[in-house]
């Protein structure tokens, strides 16, 4: 096995097993020649990943190559719901962090205005992303019907996979704030190391000595646990 | 501009690839090529180096919507040819770009030809 074999090895592992099964033998002819022509190219490099990622992207899918309009629309679904199942995951994981641990300041007995405004922030618009998702699928469901067709589980993927993220989100970093020492009734100092460390070092920077106190929201997490 | 002929929506649904897909189809009007052959014909006759990745991905595409096809060989690097349906569609395609370049060159020879 050649160094040429072993970088055309490497390339061909960027694409699904079904494209390498019809055109891996092929494609691997055509980038040995081109090695051979000009061994050193980055520009050949991305290009062939790129386009291996985009293949196991729709595979994923399950694209339907004869129908790339449709693979199009699901492409960017896809991406708008990864990208809301971040935002909602890490946004309910800061806010149950938040609302949990450091918001409260046992020394002055008043909240921490910063610590609030982000947590009721996060809140709001994970509840507005939450209102809207619930109302597409409401509207898909309604329009389904009047068209006399049945509501199945197909188009619901999205949804599911963020209204799951977040509540995986409250139940894991909930659980968290718990189990560690964030909060305690004598007034643990906060944050120690964790998930959301980084997150919450401007608010240790604030110089103030932050304490946390066991308030309702914990209750509510803990309760949610059961 | 005339709307292009039906059978050049063909290349709407070829989406990223209809560049590619122009230049590969124009290659294998020629006759048979294999990848290696047609980036090499395509980089003579167009001056455009297509990435191994682009090439495959566009050839997938036309392959699946029965444009091209495979041509049966013991050789490793397998040959593709146009198909009838291939053949139709890059005409219609061609003929569309040919007006577009006709009213541009038109155009321009009208307003700009002074400067």
């Amino acid at each position: 096995v050649t160094s040429v074999d072993r970088r055309v090895g490497r390339l061909l592992r960027w694409y699904p097993p079904a494209w390498r099964a019809r055109y891996g033998e092929e494609f691997a002819e055509l980038l040995a020649a081109q090695i051979a022509d000009e061994p050193r190219c980055a520009r050949r490099t991305l290009d062939v990943i790129r386009v291996g990622v985009g293949q196991r992207w729709g595979e994923a899918l399950g694209e339907d190559p004869c129908d790339p309009g449709l693979d199009r629309s699901r492409s960017a679904m896809a991406l708008v719901y990864l990208s809301l199942t971040v935002f909602v995951g890490l946004a309910l994981g800061m806010w149950s962090q938040l609302r949990t641990g450091v918001q409260v300041a046992t020394v002055t007995g008043r909240p921490v205005p910063e610590a609030v405004g982000i947590s009721e922030s996060v809140l709001s618009i994970t509840a507005l992303v939450g209102l809207l998702l619930f109302l597409a699928v409401v509207a898909r469901a309604v329009v389904t019907a009047l068209r006399g067709g049945r509501a199945g589980a197909r188009g619901h993927g999205g949804p599911a996979l963020v209204l799951g993220s977040a509540l995986g989100a409250l139940s894991v970093m909930g659980w968290s704030a718990d189990r560690s020492s964030w909060y305690t009734p004598a007034g643990a100092a906060l944050p120690g190391r964790g998930p959301l460390h980084v997150g919450t070092l401007w608010i240790r920077r604030a110089g103030r000595p932050h304490h946390a106190r066991v308030g309702a929201p914990v209750v509510v997490l803990a309760d949610a646990r059961g | 501009v005339p709307k292009p002929p039906s059978e050049g929506e063909s290349f709407d649904d070829l989406g990223r690839y209809a560049g590619p897909a122009t230049l590969i189809l124009s290659s294998l009007a020629e006759g048979p090529k294999h990848g290696y052959a047609l980036t090499k014909d395509i980089e003579a006759f167009a001056q455009v180096r297509l990435g191994p990745g682009t090439l495959y991905g566009a050839l997938g595409r036309l392959e699946a919507q029965g444009l091209i096809e495979a041509v049966k060989s013991k050789d490793r690097r397998r040959p593709y040819r146009l198909t009838a349906s291939g053949a139709a569609a890059l005409r219609a395609q061609l003929a569309a770009q040919r007006r577009v370049a006709e009213v541009g060159l038109r155009r321009l020879s009208g307003s700009w030809n002074t400067l």
